[in-house]
């Protein structure tokens, strides 16, 4: 008997696979306060080895009513546990995420280490309606593959589902997710959405997105361009932290260090110049939009909890960034930049 | 006279206490396991208390010391009393298992199944020396479920959010510490009289089976926040699961979620065989008239029922558990003062 109610937890019951519909990828918009959720079937083909696409969609007054509408009126249940990505719609990231987010990891439905994107350019789902991949797999599941390697390569920020909802309620950081848009039909990153708060506040291109993944720490590798060199960097870490600076307002740091692939030591000082570079934009732009993605209020707090409690909202943004860059050089040369 | 020995009791407390490692919440923050530990410490001089009497005047049973301390009169009144308490506690245990096992599997499993499945496997195990055999080798199976859950969220965990350590002081950590010394450490006082026995044997294996699982519980905490982040755990109702369910171990393993379910449904089954011998010991000394069995399959069959009309939301539920925590305390606290007491005016030359 307690085999059995093991079993229950793991989503095995009395149900085969059979009874199971496997939602690969989700889409979520709100208008008016009603959520609409689209939903991303892989559909087994007898003639092709590539599975179809199907989406199926609910709209109602709730994510949880919305998710049960998706699969009402279906001889099969829809299962979400294999779900790899969820698309918000720009409407909604525009309104505020917090409770969509929120819904979502407390629903049992759809599990907490899901991948959330932002849509950009068309509604979040046209993304898996109308997009396409080029390996022929249905929209939203290749795009949970390219989010994979994006990741893996600090191409994309990793941001499960139970990350965002940290981020959005936490003081003193806020979340960014990886932007996706529809080019020439198919689904593809396309930097990322910015926050301040649980609200939209900006974009970040491709090239700031790849710097503001090594400060984020993402990823295992990730590659820097200086000019048209391309360099791989390996054994990353990025730290942030605030110093005691005059009147009680700190001055903050940020510190990268990496290994370079490169074939000498002047090659490796002009990658470190060209990360320093990237990274000092990234950060401007996240000081301009009001994102606090890299955390300063948070180092603010933990250096000091008072005058951060004083200070009014937004106060980072004025506050003084040191951007240093060190990087080893992985054939004996060495470069750095301040 | 029980046969358990140490090293049973410590095995079958600390299944019992290992349950709220699943249930527990992170709304203290970043701060709770200061308070964990806290209750843990305290959790000490309560347990040698509970041990106190049946090593100062020993008897056969546990349940035949009340009257042997206050009289025939006020000992059936107070197993009585404490008979209703631990059916309290039963119901309790058995609808925070349910609501957790349905919360998670998604609600396709109903409530009065859920409830008579662990029910019916209680009152099988209800009684001290076979639920503490049975429990000796399922510890291990608990604990290693949680072991490889912490070590399997090592690579992911961010110790920075536990900082900065006690930004607000010590305000709210005291209060939080009695509700979590309440419950779950409280419920020591059933397993101590549960399993009787005299000399250091019993109070050493409950004892240590106190300060591991408070180890267990303050890690677990402290992994839940440093993974989920102190916001994302406050946010979700079941910390401990969430976080196994977002471990990343490659391609082949994404349901740690499973591995830790599985041993609280067997610490619910365990905790609620405790509560259920403890209430029928104590039924059938007070009353004179009914068999064990009676009491604890009666007592399984009562609490079912409570279970399945008393099950509502988690909120519900929250607010039970609340008040539950803040009475639990006072009165096994003072059942056990009053037992102590009364024992050492009967012996003392």
């Amino acid at each position: 008997m307690l085999a059995l109610l093991c079993l229950s937890l793991c989503g095995c019951s009395w149900r085969d696979a059979g009874d199971l519909s496997a939602v690969t990828a989700g889409a979520v918009a709100r208008d008016g306060g009603r959520y609409t959720l689209t939903a991303e079937l892989a559909v087994p083909s007898a003639d092709s080895a590539v599975p179809d696409a199907r989406t199926l969609s609910g709209t109602a007054d709730s994510l949880a009513q919305a998710i049960d509408r998706a699969g009402a009126g279906r001889d099969t249940q829809l299962y979400w546990s294999h779900a790899r990505v969820l698309l918000l719609d720009t409407a909604l990231t525009r309104d505020g995420i917090e409770d969509a987010v929120r819904a979502l990891t407390v629903s049992s439905e759809v599990r907490p280490s899901v991948r959330v994107c932002a849509v950009s350019g068309c509604a979040a789902e046209e993304v898996l309606t109308e997009g396409g991949s080029l390996s022929g797999d249905p929209a939203g599941f290749a795009l949970g593959d390219s989010m994979d390697l994006a990741v893996r390569q600090s191409r994309a920020a990793d941001m499960p589902l139970y990350r965002v909802l940290d981020r959005v309620l936490a003081d003193g950081i806020d979340p960014v997710l990886p932007a996706v848009s529809l080019e020439d039909g198919q689904a593809v990153l396309s930097g990322t959405a910015l926050f301040s708060g649980d609200r939209l506040c900006g974009w970040l291109d491709e090239t700031q997105t790849a710097a503001l993944c090594i400060l984020l720490h993402a990823g295992d590798t990730a590659t820097v361009y200086d000019g048209d060199m391309r360099h791989k960097l390996s054994d990353l870490s990025a730290s942030v932290r605030a110093d005691a600076g005059e009147g009680g307002t700190p001055a903050f740091a940020v510190d990268v260090r990496a290994d370079v692939a490169c074939e000498s030591d002047g090659q490796a000082r002009r990658a470190a110049a060209a990360l320093r570079a990237q990274c000092v934009q990234a950060v401007e732009t996240l000081r301009r939009t009001g994102c606090d993605a890299l955390g300063f209020g948070r180092a603010w707090r933990q250096a000091d909890a008072a005058s951060y409690g004083s200070a009014a909202d937004g106060a980072w943004r004025s506050v003084p960034v040191t951007v240093r860059v060190a990087l080893r050089g992985t054939q004996s040369a060495e470069g750095g930049s301040e | 006279m029980n046969r358990v020995s140490g090293r049973q009791a410590t095995c079958l407390l600390l299944v019992v206490l290992g349950g709220w490692s699943l249930t527990m919440t992170a709304a203290d923050g970043r701060d709770g396991w200061i308070a964990l530990a806290l209750a843990c410490g305290c959790s000490l001089p309560l347990t040698a208390l509970c041990c106190l009497p049946a090593e100062r005047m020993p008897r056969t049973r546990w349940f035949d010391l009340p009257a042997a301390a206050f009289g025939v009169g006020w000992g059936t009144a107070y197993l009585a009393t404490l008979s209703a308490l631990a059916f309290c506690s039963l119901c309790m245990s058995v609808l925070g298992g349910v609501i957790f096992l349905r919360t998670v599997s998604g609600g396709q499993w109903p409530v009065w199944l859920l409830a008579a499945a662990v029910l019916l496997c209680a009152a099988a195990a209800a009684q001290g020396e076979r639920l503490a055999l049975w429990t000796e080798p399922v510890v291990w199976v608990v604990v290693a479920a949680l072991a490889v859950s912490l070590l399997l969220s090592v690579r992911q965990l961010d110790l920075s959010q536990l900082w900065p350590v006690l930004s607000d002081g010590w305000r709210g950590v005291p209060a939080r510490a009695y509700l979590l010394l309440s419950a779950p450490f409280g419920e020591v006082f059933y397993a101590a009289a549960v399993l009787g026995g005299t000399g250091g044997r019993t109070r050493t294996g409950l004892l240590r089976a106190c300060v591991l699982a408070g180890v267990l519980l303050c890690l677990l905490y402290v992994r839940n926040i440093c993974l989920l982040g102190e916001a994302g755990a406050q946010a979700v109702l079941y910390p401990s699961y969430t976080a196994a369910s977002v471990l990343e171990f490659g391609e082949s393993f994404q349901r740690g979620e499973a591995l830790i379910s599985g041993s609280l449904i067997v610490c619910t089954v365990a905790r609620a065989a405790l509560l259920l011998d403890f209430f029928a010991g104590s039924l059938q000394t007070a009353t004179g008239r009914c068999s064990a069995r009676q009491a604890v399959w009666g007592a399984a069959a009562a609490a079912g029922a409570v279970c399945v009309f008393a099950a509502g939301g988690n909120r519900a539920f929250a607010d039970a558990l609340h008040l539950y925590q803040l009475l639990l305390l006072p009165i096994v606290g003072a059942a056990a003062l009053a037992l102590a007491a009364g024992v050492w005016l009967r012996t003392r030359k």
